[in-house]
């Protein structure tokens, strides 16, 4: 599976689901490419499948409202620790695999 | 996992509304949903001329994509940042902006800001030392800014912009963490135009999920800009947005039922209206609607720059400098 130019190999048997868990992304905010078509999250997954992964998350800086957002207000940047923290999770997960590769 | 309406595979399955789609009945049901949404919150009708706010991402795009499908007249603007980043942001989505209008022979309005008056968003950023030199405060007045006044000047009643679900349950998070009690009251999925400079504001895409208006852009084969924008990397928006995303993942509808219950209580009169309403006259430079003495945030700003730079002050005759496709 290809993640903004990152490689996660999964086993073969397992649905895009728990692939995405595995590899510690949102199911909520990924969306599954299989030769240009859109996968459901129950879909199987079979030996040799290349999946393309499209993260569906933007993040605006305006309202209509008069409302703008700045990056540094709250002080922490826990978003950063956030993908800091599915980055190694997946990190560990591709290290760790084995079996079919998807 | 099969489509609810004809047995074909789906492409999609929206655990809120226990709703699985194949590709044609997901390209059916978009555009439906939209109108029932048109027309619950009143926003415009077929005689109405509207100006979509164009980014060159998937929501805006698809927005308009979808207003085009289901035959209003809607022209698009694309406000040109200069943002570098790295990448050519702003250069990637304006072309990409572009292709979009020219393969479907739509009129798309260009503004650059740079040509316009003279700097950047990240330069006025630094110049204008608003935002701690991060530009998402100056850019956010901007776009403001000139979005109602290609819309007014350009004769469109109507701004449409593709704010999702994900977008506003963020922002009502936000605010309601911090309990913004302005910014909640003026949370809708319309904002009436209150005086005859403003136009009226729209987000027709307020009840989808960003998920969803993801899937629509692919499966149209709508080419977007993926990238994000340089300046929202590690946004508290994407940060809320990642929270939500976790409480739907345990529960799904959740967000939804946050922001519709928002609207619920809104309309049952949780929120009571500001006892002063704010009084808007005319900017004393540009003319534009302001609350503020004398002349417009913007124009105040667009002063220090022209101090700094010897940049043009905004001009009265900005659709001059408006490139029609």
């Amino acid at each position: 599976m290809v993640y903004r130019d990152k490689e996660y190999e999964v086993p073969a048997g397992m649905t895009v689901r728990d692939a995405l868990k595995k590899v510690g992304l949102q199911p909520e905010t990924t969306l599954a490419v299989h030769e240009g078509k859109l996968l459901t999250d129950d879909t199987i997954l079979k030996e040799g499948m290349q999946l393309k992964l499209v993260a569906v998350i933007s993040g605006g800086c305006i309202s209509l409202s008069g409302q703008t957002e700045h990056p540094e207000r709250s002080g922490a940047r826990p978003s950063t620790s956030l993908r800091s923290a599915h980055a190694a999770r997946a990190r560990r997960v591709v290290e760790g695999s084995g079996g079919g590769v998807v | 996992m099969k489509c609810r309406k004809c047995s074909e595979k789906a492409i999609i399955n929206m655990r809120q509304h226990k709703l699985a789609l194949c590709e044609t009945h997901f390209l059916e049901w978009v555009p439906e949903q939209t109108q029932r949404f048109i027309e619950k919150y009143a926003m415009f009708t077929p005689e109405d001329k509207i100006l979509v706010a164009i980014s060159g991402g998937k929501d805006s795009l698809s927005l308009w994509d979808i207003l085009i499908r289901l035959g209003y007249h809607a022209d698009g603007l694309y406000i040109g940042l200069g943002i570098d980043g790295g990448a050519n942001y702003s250069d990637e989505s304006h072309r990409l902006s572009q292709k979009f209008a020219d393969e479907r022979g739509l009129n798309l309005r260009v503004v650059e800001v740079e040509e316009t008056y003279g700097a950047t968003i990240p330069e006025l950023a630094v110049i204008s030392n608003r935002g701690r030199d991060k530009p998402c405060s100056v850019c956010g007045l901007s776009k403001r800014y000139i979005m109602n006044r290609a819309a007014y000047d350009g004769g469109y009643n109507v701004l449409a912009t593709g704010h999702n679900l994900d977008d506003e349950a963020a922002v009502l998070m936000q605010n309601t963490l911090h309990w913004a009690g302005g910014y909640l009251v003026r949370q809708a999925p319309v904002l009436a135009a209150t005086h005859s400079g403003l136009a009226r504001k729209v987000k027709p895409l307020c009840r989808f999920y960003e998920r969803e208006m993801a899937a629509y852009a692919i499966v149209r084969g709508i080419e977007y800009i993926y990238d994000e924008c340089p300046h929202a990397v590690g946004s508290t928006t994407i940060y809320y947005k990642e929270i939500l995303n976790q409480l739907e993942e345990k529960s799904p509808g959740s967000k939804l039922q946050f922001y519709l219950s928002f609207l619920q209580a809104k309309e049952q009169g949780l929120f009571a209206p500001q006892s002063v309403e704010v009084e808007l006259h005319a900017c004393a430079k540009c003319g534009q609607p302001t609350s503020a003495p004398g002349e417009c945030s913007f124009c105040r700003m667009w002063e220090k720059v022209r101090a700094v730079k010897g940049g043009r002050l905004p001009a009265a005759a900005m659709l001059t400098n408006i490139v029609e496709a």
